[in-house]
């Protein structure tokens, strides 16, 4: 397999394009992370995150030859393409779909600290499954740059480039979201066990 | 550090430093505000949060994998063969330039039949009363002359009234009877003219022509400004009917 290492994403897509897989499969993998993590924490749905993540690539090979390189990186271009899906997806199942009232959040009150018993991690999961809920309930440009900053870890002049806006944009809607995420997850906080950090990873790059 | 500094400080390094909140600073500033210990609190809180999100997301499935792999390499199959999109790209421009051409040439001919049809010679029917009788017609032969400027309008001079002054060669031919009948005297007719279509409504306007209107004609027509004074009648459709020149009194 060559060694694509040296190579940008853009030449990956055009070398995958003219049909070396061994080119896509390296584009892929820089960026189905991103992708798959985007989704999931926009749809809180692993299964609509793996559509998404199909979508997007299928849509790559089909409209990737209209790529100009001078508008942005592939992995924009890509999340793009995600954006889009995760937007159409929502406007799908919103009729279906019931945002969990602050009532329900509310709820964890009792939870206790267990961390490392299989009961912890029950409960850990049904923390981050509350936060989600609770991220998810943001209005959709707080929830953009809470999940790109904050759950994907781009920095703020990555997630304006990828929303396409200026940064302070970004940045202040990032501390509004966390003004409001604070207020929604209070009844909760000082409840959850106590993790370790772990590193950062990149999301879409 | 004051509070609004913490504040300032934890927005914007929270996210770089995950948990690290208790630097000595801050530890300072906090024991001794306690809004702002709340404050450093509450964002430790939402950075666990966020973290146990992160942390749920895991990684994509294996199977998902395959199924892009699959995807890509039924997308290389059924792609068409390299020649086609070579042919593909050789034709779009031959064919843009094709219509292109096929336009130029259109244009072309349709500015040569207009510009054949500028110098026209209009024929006005013949008095076909008496078919014996040589018809009355005038040929206008000579380029139209630039817009007369119209002294004394009784009526405004259509384009037909403006044709009908332009100069014309056959003046010496005798006119038919009946069309010298129905014009006033000393007036040349331009086109048939009876009875009929010259009965009524007819206005006469006064007109200044350049004098190329009337090559090889007297002199004694032609102002010193280099033009030259005519009466046209004009019928009730537009068409100039008839022409008198002014002759100059010296």
């Amino acid at each position: 397999m060559e060694n694509f290492d040296n190579c940008s994403d853009a030449v990956l897509l055009r070398r995958a394009l003219a049909g070396e897989e061994d080119a896509f499969l390296r584009m892929y993998e820089r960026l189905k992370g991103g992708i798959f993590r985007y989704a999931f924490y926009m749809t809180n749905s692993r299964m609509v995150a793996e559509e998404v993540v199909q979508e997007v690539f299928i849509q790559l090979l089909n409209d990737g030859g209209g790529y100009r390189e001078e508008r942005g990186e592939v992995g924009a271009f890509a999340f793009g393409i995600a954006r889009n899906f995760v937007r159409r997806i929502e406007r799908r199942e919103r009729p279906y779909e019931s945002i969990p009232s602050d009532e329900s959040l509310g709820n964890l009150r009792g939870l206790t600290s267990e961390p490392e018993t299989l009961a912890g991690q029950m409960m850990r999961n049904e923390v981050a499954a509350r936060v989600q809920a609770a991220i998810a309930s943001l209005p959709d440009h707080y929830r953009q740059a809470v999940v790109l900053c904050d759950l994907c870890e781009l920095s703020y002049e990555e997630a304006a480039q990828r929303l396409g806006c200026a940064v302070g944009t970004v940045r202040s809607r990032v501390h509004r979201a966390h003004a409001l995420l604070t207020q929604k997850l209070k009844p909760l906080q000082s409840r959850e066990p106590d993790i370790e950090a772990t590193g950062t990873e990149g999301c879409l790059i | 550090m004051n509070c609004e500094e913490l504040r300032l400080y934890l927005e914007e390094h929270s996210r770089d430093k995950g948990l690290g909140f208790e630097t000595d600073v801050i530890t300072e500033h906090t024991t001794a505000c306690a809004d702002c210990a709340r404050f450093t609190e509450d964002q430790r809180e939402l950075a666990r949060a966020l973290q146990m999100v992160r942390e749920s997301a895991g990684v994509a499935p294996k199977a998902l994998d395959a199924a892009v792999l699959r995807n890509y390499r039924q997308h290389v199959s059924e792609r068409p063969s390299p020649w086609m999109p070579a042919q593909r790209r050789w034709l779009r421009p031959a064919l843009g330039w094709a219509w292109a051409a096929t336009a130029a040439v259109f244009l072309v001919g349709v500015v040569w039949v207009l510009s054949a049809r500028k110098p026209a010679t209009v024929n006005t029917p013949p008095a076909n009363v008496q078919p014996a009788e040589t018809p009355s017609v005038a040929r206008f032969t000579a380029p139209i002359p630039s817009k007369p400027a119209i002294t004394e309008t009784k009526r405004r001079p259509t384009k037909a009234s403006r044709l009908a002054t332009a100069s014309f060669e056959d003046t010496s031919r005798p006119l038919p009877v009946r069309a010298a009948r129905s014009l006033p005297d000393g007036f040349r007719s331009l086109m048939y003219c009876d009875a009929l279509s010259c009965g009524e409504g007819m206005d006469m306007i006064r007109v200044q022509l350049p004098s190329i209107v009337m090559p090889g004609q007297g002199s004694g027509f032609v102002q010193t400004s280099g033009s030259v004074t005519a009466d046209v009648i004009v019928g009730p459709d537009g068409v100039a009917r008839g022409i008198r020149f002014e002759e100059i009194e010296f």
